[in-house]
């Protein structure tokens, strides 16, 4: 199956520069805490490569949402050091957010999508924000939403579909401006086992053509299917980490 | 939704659908109204105005009495004098049948003016800047014919102007108020709209839509509702204007000075949805940024 070749450039030549990084996601010592609240993350220092995949386990409420958040600019550390593409972003400004973020694509167990618009609006989204011309928007949400097996729902609105099908096309948005890296927040929690795996596996095939994954799931048995390296988060603190070839840092060291 | 629209520039939050924005329109409408009359008036009375100090301005009205100016000598001897004055530039005895003319009004056209002791009048002209003074004028023209009085036009027009102004005033005002009511329109529709699709504008700052994109959303809608309510306002008010301007009595009403407005002034008018719209835009965008960067 061959993947739709969209890349819409939303980066400056400085970005370009650095998107010569060799690590996407660069975590050092990082804590987190809400407000006056506990730390939800303690001194989490992680390494991810370029192109590579990861799953981040752990029970509910063990910090794995927390942590995304953080890799998608949502959220500030408390202390420590969060690099992206080999910038630290642990202060970065709001106004500078937009352009990295276009560099992420998230998928989430809620999906996300916006319900008055159909499936190829709601994929479109990103590359209207990135101002790529409608007919390559046209060709592209075509042809990526036909690739997720989609082709016959183009048109239809978001309550019109099942949740698997919701759950292709919030990964069909994720991914239609080719993300350098992809944040998955138990996205299989409201599909099947069948969607699930058929998930993962789409995800895998995105990874092969250049975008790291990172796919958080509580959900061991499932993790244990891949041979992909896999962090554990434990009451904020990454407690184990399976070494893997495509992990550096210190846990992979461990 | 068809599959046409999907790749194009169509707003993505669904501000149109919001409850408050049905009534949008209908209030820039009725602002613009509003804005469009007074204005209208304001300009009317600037015109009416000029056309005063136009008429007015330089002159000065001799009332020779009765018994005297019956004669028509103590006119002359009047006139005389007055063109002998360096300050006046010319003196004009007003045809009695034109004094008896300006009476016609409270007295009737079937009144027996002729028996009436009129006094007589002179339209006297001033030089510009020659610094004349009235009160030794007056002296010397009641020496002359005892009980020869001046009227001087520019003391009664100081009040009719200073009532022209006031009334000019209030029109701005009254325009400020209503304009002002107009951008908060589009503050009200704004703010709803950010706090009714706060879930969407996640979802958009989520896939990397900047505080620019989103504000864009709004500021089009505010165009959209502003455009269409200020023009419907501005025809409304233009249908009463011009409606206004049948009933109105024109130049030779007496007493009513005649009003209307130059071209200039109409393409002025007309020129306040585009200048509604832009405003409105400018507003929403700035409120949209300003709540936006609130946010984190």
């Amino acid at each position: 199956m061959r993947r739709p070749v969209v890349r819409i450039s939303t980066v400056t030549m400085a970005e370009a520069f650095l998107t010569a990084e060799t690590g996407v996601v660069r975590l050092e010592d990082v804590s987190l805490q809400y407000g006056s609240g506990p730390e939800v993350l303690r001194d989490v220092s992680l390494s991810l490569e370029t192109g590579s995949f990861h799953f981040l386990t752990g029970p509910s409420g063990a910090g794995k949402t927390s942590l995304l958040r953080l890799l998608h600019l949502a959220l500030r550390p408390t202390r420590g050091t969060v690099r992206l593409f080999d910038r630290d972003v642990s202060r970065l400004g709001r106004k500078h957010r937009p352009a990295l973020r276009r560099r992420i694509g998230v998928v989430s167990q809620e999906f996300g999508l916006i319900s008055h618009l159909t499936a190829a609006e709601n994929v479109a989204l990103p590359l209207r924000i990135a101002k790529a011309n409608a007919g390559e928007i046209r060709e592209n949400v075509t042809e990526l939403l036909r690739w997720v097996g989609l082709g016959r729902e183009l048109d239809e609105l978001p309550e019109a579909l099942s949740e698997g099908q919701k759950q292709r096309v919030a990964v069909a948005r994720a991914v239609i401006a080719r993300p350098d890296l992809l944040l998955a927040d138990e996205p299989t929690g409201n599909v099947d086992e069948n969607a699930a795996m058929r998930l993962i596996h789409l995800m895998e095939e995105l990874n092969k053509v250049g975008t790291a994954v990172v796919f958080a799931t509580h959900d061991e048995s499932l993790v244990s299917r891949f041979g992909h390296p896999t962090h554990v988060l434990d009451g904020g603190e990454l407690v184990r980490a399976d070494p893997v070839e495509g992990m550096i840092g210190e846990h992979a060291e461990a | 939704m068809t599959a046409g629209s999907a790749y194009s520039a169509a707003g993505v939050l669904p501000l149109r659908r919001d409850a408050g924005s049905r009534y949008g329109p209908w209030i820039v409408a009725a602002a613009l109204f509003v804005v469009t009359l007074a204005l209208a008036a304001t300009m009317a009375i600037r015109n009416a105005e000029q056309g005063w100090r136009t008429a007015l301005a330089g002159k000065i009205s001799v009332q020779v009495p009765a018994p005297s100016g019956t004669g028509g000598e103590a006119v002359a001897e009047i006139v005389a004098l007055l063109r002998a004055t360096p300050a006046i530039a010319d003196a004009e005895p007003v045809d009695p049948v034109v004094v008896r003319s300006l009476l016609e009004p409270w007295l009737g056209a079937g009144a027996e003016m002729e028996a009436l002791p009129l006094p007589a009048l002179i339209d006297v002209r001033l030089r510009p800047d020659a610094g004349m003074d009235i009160v030794a004028l007056e002296v010397a023209l009641d020496a002359a014919v005892p009980g020869t009085r001046i009227d001087d036009h520019g003391i009664r027009l100081a009040y009719v102007l200073r009532f022209a102004l006031a009334l000019q005033v209030f029109g701005v005002v009254v325009a400020a108020i209503f304009g002002l009511i107009a951008t908060m329109t589009a503050i009200f529709a704004t703010r709803a709209g950010l706090s009714s699709h706060r879930e969407e504008i996640g979802i958009l700052q989520a896939i990397g839509a900047g505080d620019g994109y989103i504000a864009r959303q709004f500021v089009a809608h505010s165009a959209n509702f502003s455009i269409k309510g200020g023009i419907v306002g501005c025809a409304l008010a233009a249908g009463a204007l011009i409606l206004l301007g049948r009933y109105a009595p024109g130049g030779n009403a007496f007493m009513v000075p005649e009003m209307t407005l130059s071209p200039i002034q109409w393409i002025v008018l007309a020129c306040l949805p585009p200048v509604a719209t832009v405003i409105a835009m400018a507003t929403a965008r700035v409120t949209a940024m300003r709540a936006l960067s609130r946010v984190i």
